[in-house]
């Protein structure tokens, strides 16, 4: 792609690319250094990479160098998270702030399926080219994810 | 059953993941993870329940079948929920969801609740965008054109803004606004402005002749004036800022050669700087090996700094090359090779 493209690209997708990490990692920082990250890999590649792919490709790179920083980073224990919820169901205003709350409980894998899924419009296919699982698998874990978001919701409504 | 290794463990994860394993292969895999613990961790980063709660009992095995073809009921409704939440349904199927649901309340709530999982995205912004964008870089040539344009143009306004006196010769005195008359190697530096006021129309005009005499009536110190005034009106030329920063390329750790400021020391770059072994004597024969040695280098510094998209070598920058020194049986050098990022430089040396 030429320098024309490829500052199109960051117009086009730099905020969403930023908004799916940050989302992930609850890092404004990290998420920062991870948007860097990503644009430069591809700059370095710039003259072999298509246009038409970039999108795919700027999440990709960017997805995976998520994860790595997510495994570095273990997760709360199990006990940690019970612990945690029993505080703050008072704590919720609206249903947003509810399903924010429900998407961090996610493991890694479903919470990024779930958000390509309804933030970027992806299909199972693309989910899978950018991830690396199988289509098959993008689909149990969206279904999974949506299970356990509705009992989330369906929990603190029965509190409330 | 097959036993479970790390070649094939992969197989059943998932299978371990959606509770879809048999008993039999639930106590192999449970007792793969706990002789491997780190890909047990793994597999809990990707579960949301404890191990003993996976809920064997739900499969989405139906929905590899024809949806359309199934009956809705209790155990398969939510599935069904979250199928027509993600375009999964055929029209036929999602009438037939429709008509399950029907006046159920309860029903009706549970997809209700299933709607409202699906996730709004939040209008985010990056600040940071400027930071990521690259800009064209024109050639060489060009950059180097416009740099002499630019100086060519504050030099001749320079000149045509001052209004200069110019004396009959060399030796003719220059007469000052106050009418006093002085010679131009007298001028004191609170007369030198004086002086150039004087000169300066002289400089501009066709006539060779009195162009030369102007010239001549200058000093050094003059000259160097005029110099600093085309500078201070044309900072453009000299204060460029570039966007694309200098990229200083990785340290290695091999044998590394510092080279200087390419404008000032680079033609005075010699071995003395290079790797002991070529100190020490044992080293490129002849002094033309040396020379040309040196100017290959010096290309590849350039060609180096320009592709990182340096707009200008007025900057510092330091680049880092690698020595390798092949010798022969008697440990005379016989072939040096210059690498760099950017490519290498093979050098057969003469023999003595």
């Amino acid at each position: 792609m030429t320098v024309a493209e490829y500052n199109l690209c960051v117009e086009d997708y730099a905020d969403s690319i930023y908004r799916f990490v940050k989302k992930n990692l609850r890092d404004e920082h990290r998420a920062e250094d991870i948007i860097q990250d990503t644009f430069t890999k591809m700059w370095e590649k710039h003259e072999t990479v298509n246009y038409a792919k970039a999108k795919s490709y700027l999440y990709t790179t960017a997805y995976h160098t998520m994860l790595d920083i997510i495994k570095k980073n273990k997760r709360l224990s199990i006990e940690e998270e019970i612990e945690t919820t029993s505080h703050t169901f008072n704590q919720y205003s609206d249903l947003s702030e509810v399903l924010h709350e429900a998407i961090q409980r996610l493991p890694a894998s479903q919470r990024s399926s779930l958000m390509l899924r309804d933030y970027e419009g992806y299909s199972y296919k693309e989910i899978e080219e950018i991830t690396g699982l199988k289509a098959s698998q993008v689909k149990v874990y969206i279904y999974r994810a949506r299970k356990y978001l509705k009992a989330y919701i369906g929990a603190i409504e029965n509190v409330i | 059953m097959k036993k479970i290794h790390l070649h094939n463990y992969k197989e059943f994860a998932i299978d371990y993941m959606v509770g879809q394993l048999s008993a039999e292969e639930m106590e192999a895999f449970s007792s793969f993870l706990a002789e491997y613990p780190t890909i047990a961790n793994d597999i809990l980063l990707f579960e949301t329940e404890a191990p003993a709660e996976r809920l064997a009992t739900k499969s989405f095995s139906h929905l590899k079948k024809e949806i359309a073809h199934q009956d809705i009921n209790e155990d398969n409704f939510e599935e069904y929920c979250i199928a027509a939440m993600e375009g999964d349904l055929t029209d036929e199927a999602t009438e037939n969801l429709t008509i399950f649901i029907g006046d159920h309340a309860q029903r009706h709530t549970v997809k209700v609740q299933y709607e409202q999982t699906k996730l709004v995205p939040e209008h985010t912004i990056y600040q940071h965008k400027d930071s990521l964008k690259k800009t064209e870089r024109r050639p060489l040539l060009y950059r180097r054109l416009i740099t002499t344009a630019s100086t060519l143009t504050a030099a001749s306004i320079i000149l045509f803004a001052l209004i200069f006196v110019l004396p009959e010769s060399g030796q003719t005195p220059i007469t000052l606004a106050n009418n006093t008359s002085i010679a131009a190697s007298d001028t004191t530096p609170q007369e030198t402005p004086q002086v150039l006021k004087a000169v300066a129309p002289k400089l501009l005009e066709n006539n060779s002749t009195q162009k030369s005499v102007a010239e001549a009536a200058l000093t050094p110190t003059h000259k160097k004036e005029i110099k600093k005034q085309i500078t201070k009106a044309s900072p453009t030329v000299t204060k460029q800022k570039y966007s694309t920063p200098i990229v200083t390329l990785k340290k290695r750790e091999a044998k590394k050669i510092n080279l200087p400021h390419p404008t000032l020391e680079l033609d005075n770059m010699a071995l003395a700087q290079s790797p002991p072994e070529l100190q020490a004597g044992k080293h490129i024969a002849v002094e033309e090996d040396k020379n040309i040695l040196r100017t290959q280098t010096r290309k590849l510094f350039y060609s180096t700094v320009l592709a990182q998209g340096v707009k200008s070598i007025n900057r510092m920058a330091e680049t880092e090359l690698d020595y390798d020194v092949i010798e022969d049986e008697e440990g005379n050098p016989i072939r040096v090779i210059v690498k760099s990022r950017f490519g290498e430089i093979d050098r057969t040396l003469a023999q003595r």
